[in-house]
Parts: structure tokens; sequence; C-alpha cells
């Protein structure tokens, strides 16, 4: 399943692609399908990269991280993804995320945290839309933007492999896990 | 916190004024959505102009910015489309 967001994306890009000489608008259905593709792209992502910083990355390890992947939701990864959106990590969880020896005081969000925050409300709150709502317009430019920010922002991703980016990513898949939420003592 | 839908739209419009797709925009409209789960959203719906090409990455930076533009009034997300003429 390694790099089932690349295959998810490059599905969301055929569902746009148009033959040689064909005009006109593309069909509502294959917008729709390639938003939601490109969702789904993120979404597995992310799942992934909890399944290997949790649990490890061994093959053996494969059932284990396939049985954790069952237990996040929409919902929650959402909200965990909406206290790294802003410029600054949500005051209630930024003493969880700071790494170690880091300064006190309002957290940064780094900028490859934000960035794939971002590109995962975007396309959820489109994919609600392109899967629930027929009444909603989306059209061929949606579905085309959010497959380039869902693509750009896992590849920041990817590339932010400093200590402390690798810290914020394990720290971010367990606020996943934890649907966003904190006890308050902590 | 929520702004009222006007406030929003004067912002969005400041916004629109600010940038260079004046031409290929040709109206907008916000409204209030809502996902499965209870979650509230805005959709901020931009119409595209037929007959002005404009490139995916100068409207991506536009998205991006009428978000962050939003996002300092209002908590729900805002979630920016482009509707294409038809």
């Amino acid at each position: 399943m390694s790099n089932y967001d690349v295959e998810l994306l490059d599905a969301a890009r055929r569902l746009l692609s148009r033959r040689s000489g064909q005009r006109g608008k593309l069909p509502s259905a294959r917008i729709r399908r390639s938003i939601s593709t490109s969702y789904y792209a993120i979404f597995h992502f992310l799942l992934e990269e909890a399944g290997d910083r949790l649990i490890g990355t061994h093959n053996d390890l494969r059932r284990r991280r396939r049985i954790l992947a069952r237990t996040f939701t929409h919902t929650g990864m959402k909200m965990a993804m909406d206290k790294v959106r802003g410029v600054n990590v949500d005051s209630s969880v930024e003493e969880f995320m700071r790494w170690p020896n880091a300064p006190s005081g309002s957290l940064p969000t780094p900028s490859f945290a934000q960035d794939i925050a971002k590109a995962f409300a975007d396309a959820q709150a489109k994919r609600h839309d392109a899967d629930y709502d027929l009444n909603k317009a989306l059209s061929s430019t949606d579905a085309r933007l959010t497959r380039l920010r869902v693509k750009r922002a896992i590849a920041g991703w990817r590339n932010a492999t400093s200590d402390s980016d690798r810290d914020f990513k394990k720290s971010l898949c367990i606020l996943m896990l934890l649907r966003g939420h904190l006890r308050k003592e902590l | 916190m929520k702004a009222e839908m006007g406030f929003l739209e004067n912002r969005v419009k400041e916004t629109l004024d600010k940038t260079e797709l004046g031409s290929a925009i040709t109206g907008y409209h916000l409204e209030e959505g809502q996902d499965d789960d209870g979650t509230e959203f805005l959709r901020v719906v931009f119409e595209l102009a037929n007959n002005v090409p404009i490139e995916d990455e100068k409207l991506e930076t536009f998205a991006e910015t009428i978000e962050d533009t939003l996002s300092e009034i209002d908590e729900r997300f805002a979630s920016v489309r482009f509707s294409e003429a038809a």
C-alpha cells in the first residue's frame, strides 16, 4: 500500500483528462469523483504516516498499522488538523506539540504542517459537497486546484525532515488519534 | 468567533480589488455550509469569465489569500471555489 496517495492522485488527474480534440465541460461525475479521490489521497497519506510513525515501518508490522488506521475518523483528523491550521498552534495543544527545549510562549506552526492542515480542510469541505450535495456546483478548476494543493502539501510534508519536523509530525499523528483533544490536565 | 456575512463579503471584495484578477472574475457570493458531522464552514464562490485565461497558480494564490483573510475574522474554514461560465 506504499504510495497509495500517488496512485489516488494519478486517478484524480486521469478523471480530469480529455481526449485529443475533446471540448466543452467535463461531466459532473468525473469532476466530483476527482475531488473525492484527491481528498482520499491526503486522508490515506496521513493514515500511512500515522501508522509508520506510531507503529513502525517494518513489513511485519503491516497488519498492526492497518488495524490502527481503522481507528481514525474523518472528523477526528479534521479536528486535529484544525489545531495546526493557524500561524500558531492552537493554545489547547501547544505544550503537547512543543519540541523539547523550545522557548515557551506561542508556538509557531511549521509551514509544512499548516499547509497540509489547510489542504485537508479544503479537500474535506469540497469532498463533502462532491459526494453528498449535488446542488452545490463544483468545477473542473476546483478539481484541478484541489488535486494540485493536496499533491503540494504531501510533497511539503515529505520534504520536512529535520529532527524538530519529525517530532512535530509524530505529535500531530498522536493528536489525530486523539481526535484533536487532550485532557485538560495535560 | 463568527462574523456577519455582510462583513465577510466586504473583506472578500477588498481582497479581490487588490488582486490582478479583476477581469477574470465576474462575480462572487458567500454562503454558510455544514459538514455531515455538523462542522460549519463557508463557501466562497467566484465566477470565472470564460474568455479570460488565467493560470492555476494565480488562482491557488488568490484562494489561499481569501482563506487567510477570512480566517482572521471568522473561525469557520473558508472553502474557496471557482465556477465556470456555461
